[in-house]
């Protein structure tokens, strides 16, 4: 008898467990799906309506941010976990929790989450690409669809992540990528502090006595690839006039090896060739490429302008200066400061969206972003932000270049894939002796795989492109 | 009739297990099997055939991936050898036996990304080891041991070898200790030499510890040097210390192209399973001899 109930028990179970198999494995709602399941066309009117909607719930909500960016912002945490407990005070029956994520996982956390469609409710990204491949995705919905327009026009730098009459992505902090030099080594090798070099043959000269001085000139670490693939963002966008050149190639509208877009292997290969950056670049990480310019064996280096208000902290205001990567190129992006931006997204699979939006609005409080600037150093990415805050000579100099035309970020307009295999890895490559020709050839066949393997990102590629141009 | 009765009851008994194993392996592999003939979009899986499997035949990266595992392999008959000599060596309680055998086995029960961050330290360009030489008038030697695409392979070997050569040493070790001395006694009163002692008794009698052994160090260089590679290069430079593992991993989580990174997985595990399968009939083989 006994044994007749177990053998029952034993088969309900097993069914059990098949039919929990069976439907572990449901699909995920399409991109089409996630922008039709969003809210009617967004208003001014509907915005309202979903402020109004939040106000009045009173159901508990728990809303999960995952997020970046301590990293270049250290501070930014402290704000949050400030913003945080402003915005549950205000909004009691809300609560936030926040992970912050490390750079090697951001993304592909962010990936597994959405092919479990569960995850945070509230993701930063990176612009541009970075943002809209989610949308093409469909793990995340549009934040126009849930921030008016009018509160969307305070956000600038918003157009990287506009997408099919959409803007995906709540830009939360501007990053301007500026060059900063030593003033002191400057003087010391009898270049002008003032009037740091800006072509390129001045960037030649100056770099070869600073070099004859004993210090490296440019230093940089490329281990983990990413300072490849910012040379190619600093010096390799100079012979373009605007993001449509940048993805050209990507749809075959131009290709790698036209002198236009291969002439930037030379450039790098001058600096290479005379020894202008360290020799090491290739077996040290990225944080210590920057780290030989905080103790001054090197006299420039690239970051980000958190980055140079922190150099600034560390070898005086006076001894830091910050201008644009010197000019070669023809392009209208040649000679100017680089400005990218970091967003917030809503994810498609959120249950609250309007209270994840409300947040995102929460945060760009005028209150708010003055003290994420205070608190991190962060530029915020809003136009009501108190300027005068500004502290440093250096940030107000970027603030001055923002005001003017600023160059676009190149990574967030070429494809993840192509910006590792031919940036990451191929300027690891180019340090190890690959001849600039051999670089731009390497570059179109890897531009050309990407279109072969990746069918519909190219298609959605085409429609972007189309969209800008 | 009531054998029959009997089989069904037991086959039912089973049926819980099974179906557990089922969902944990079977499941997974015959997904991924799925996937890699098709094209997998976050709304539908498109059957392509084996479209995925002849782009990756024409990947150089891929091809590198998979050059770059078998070169690995070549560490195989290295920590097979090494592990049997010092083994001997604590066996025969050489002075100081116990600290060797603690020392020898300290880098196995150390993570791999502590490993991985010291040495990516020690052989930097500007690090230690080039420190060492430079300091011991060996300057010529050094090198960027991890940031030339030329050298970078052969050290992440290196420090395969010397973390997994602790298991190995233990592994052995322990068989010695269940080995009769009476054959060593035997030998020696024979007039067989160091070597020959070790050829004709050591080396029979851990035959089956060194198959299994040889079988983990082959499933490791194959499917298990990802941390290896994601902690001290990442692929690099170049695509030099590229291994199939991470580039499943690219492709799967950074570039999204899931079919691809299944077809990847594919390839790799009937590789394994090829190698995994001779070993195991070169072991047969020698029991039954």
């Amino acid at each position: 008898m006994k044994s007749k109930w177990f053998m029952i028990a034993a088969l309900v179970t097993s069914f059990a467990l098949l039919l929990s198999v069976g439907f572990g494995c449901t699909q995920q709602p399409t991109a089409e799906e996630v922008t039709e399941e969003s809210p009617e066309e967004m208003t001014g009117e509907a915005a309202e309506e979903a402020e109004e909607a939040v106000a009045e719930t009173a159901e508990p909500v728990n809303l999960v941010f995952w997020w970046w960016g301590e990293q270049e912002a250290p501070g930014l945490e402290g704000w949050l976990e400030e913003t945080v407990s402003m915005y549950e005070d205000a909004n009691p029956n809300v609560t936030v929790e926040t992970v912050l994520q490390s750079t090697e996982t951001l993304i592909s956390a962010f990936k597994s989450a959405a092919a479990a469609q569960e995850g945070p409710d509230l993701q930063y990204f990176w612009g541009g690409i970075f943002t809209i491949e989610d949308a093409w995705e469909g793990n995340i919905v549009p934040v126009s669809d849930y921030i008016s327009e009018d509160e969307l026009g305070h956000y600038f730098t918003s157009y990287e992540q506009e997408y099919g009459g959409s803007t995906w992505g709540a830009v939360w902090y501007v990053v301007q990528n500026p060059v900063v030099y030593n003033k002191a080594i400057f003087e010391e090798v009898g270049l002008d502090p003032e009037n740091p070099p800006v072509t390129w043959d001045e960037f030649l000269d100056a770099c070869a006595l600073i070099k004859d001085a004993g210090y490296i000139p440019l230093s940089l670490g490329n281990k983990e690839g990413f300072a490849g693939a910012w040379l190619a963002s600093y010096i390799g966008i100079q012979n373009y006039d605007g993001i449509a050149d940048l993805m050209a190639p990507a749809v075959g509208e131009a290709n790698y090896t036209d002198d236009k877009y291969a002439e930037w292997w030379v450039r790098l290969g001058e600096l290479r060739d005379n020894g202008y950056i360290n020799e090491d670049i290739n077996s040290i990480e990225f944080y210590q490429g920057q780290d030989m310019f905080a103790n001054e064996s090197s006299a420039m280096t690239l970051t980000v302008g958190s980055g140079a208000v922190e150099f600034v902290d560390t070898l005086g205001a006076d001894t830091v200066g910050v201008t644009y990567f010197p000019a070669w190129g023809s392009g209208n992006l040649a000679g100017k400061l680089q400005v990218s931006s970091q967003t917030v997204g809503i994810t498609s699979w959120s249950e609250n969206k309007e209270q994840a939006a409300d947040f995102i609005m929460f945060m760009h409080s005028p209150e708010r972003v003055d003290a994420m600037y205070e608190q991190s150093g962060a530029y915020p990415a809003d136009d009501r932000f108190d300027t005068n805050l500004l502290k440093t000579d250096q940030e107000n100099w970027m603030a001055e270049e923002m005001q003017g035309e600023v160059a676009p970020w190149g990574e967030n307009y070429i494809p993840t894939q192509f910006d590792e295999e031919a940036y990451y890895f191929g300027v690891q490559e180019f340090f190890n002796g690959v001849s600039p020709e051999e670089m731009a050839q390497r570059c179109q066949e890897l531009i050309e795989k990407w279109q072969m393997q990746q069918p519909d990102a190219l298609e959605n590629f085409e429609a972007w492109y189309e969209s800008l141009s | 009739m009531k054998l029959r009765k009997k089989h069904i009851e037991i086959s039912l008994y089973l049926l819980p297990a099974i179906a557990v194993i089922g969902f944990i392996f079977i499941f997974p592999i015959v997904r991924v099997v799925e996937y890699s003939f098709a094209r997998v979009k976050p709304t539908q899986i498109i059957p392509i055939g084996f479209l995925n499997y002849k782009i990756l035949f024409n990947d150089s990266v891929f091809l590198t991936g998979l050059k770059n595992n078998m070169i690995l392999l070549a560490a195989v008959p290295v920590i097979l050898f090494a592990s049997l000599f010092f083994a001997v060596l604590l066996y025969e309680r050489m002075r100081g036996w116990k600290f060797y055998r603690f020392t020898l086995f300290l880098p196995y029960i150390l993570a791999i990304p502590v490993v991985g961050v010291v040495f990516s330290y020690i052989f930097q360009l500007n690090g230690v080891l080039n420190f060492l030489l430079e300091k011991a008038g060996l300057d010529f030697l050094a090198q960027d041991w991890l940031g030339s695409s030329r050298w970078a392979l052969w050290t992440i070997m290196f420090v395969v070898v010397w973390k997994e050569l602790g298991f190995g040493i233990v592994l052995i070790f322990a068989r010695l200790m269940s080995v009769s001395k009476d054959l060593y006694e035997a030998a020696e009163m024979d007039g067989c030499n160091w070597i020959k002692k070790h050829i004709h008794i050591t080396i029979p009698q851990t035959r089956n510890v060194l198959s299994f052994l040889t079988v983990i160090l082959i499933i490791t260089m194959l499917s298990w040097v990802f941390n290896y590679v994601y902690v001290m290069t990442l692929g690099g430079p170049g695509n030099s210390t590229m291994v199939s593992e991470y580039y499943i991993y690219q492709t799967a989580f950074r570039y999204h192209n899931m079919g691809q990174a299944s077809a990847a997985a594919v390839i790799l595990f009937l590789v394994t399973l090829v190698f995994v399968i001779i070993s195991a009939r070169v072991r047969s083989k020698e029991e039954v001899e």
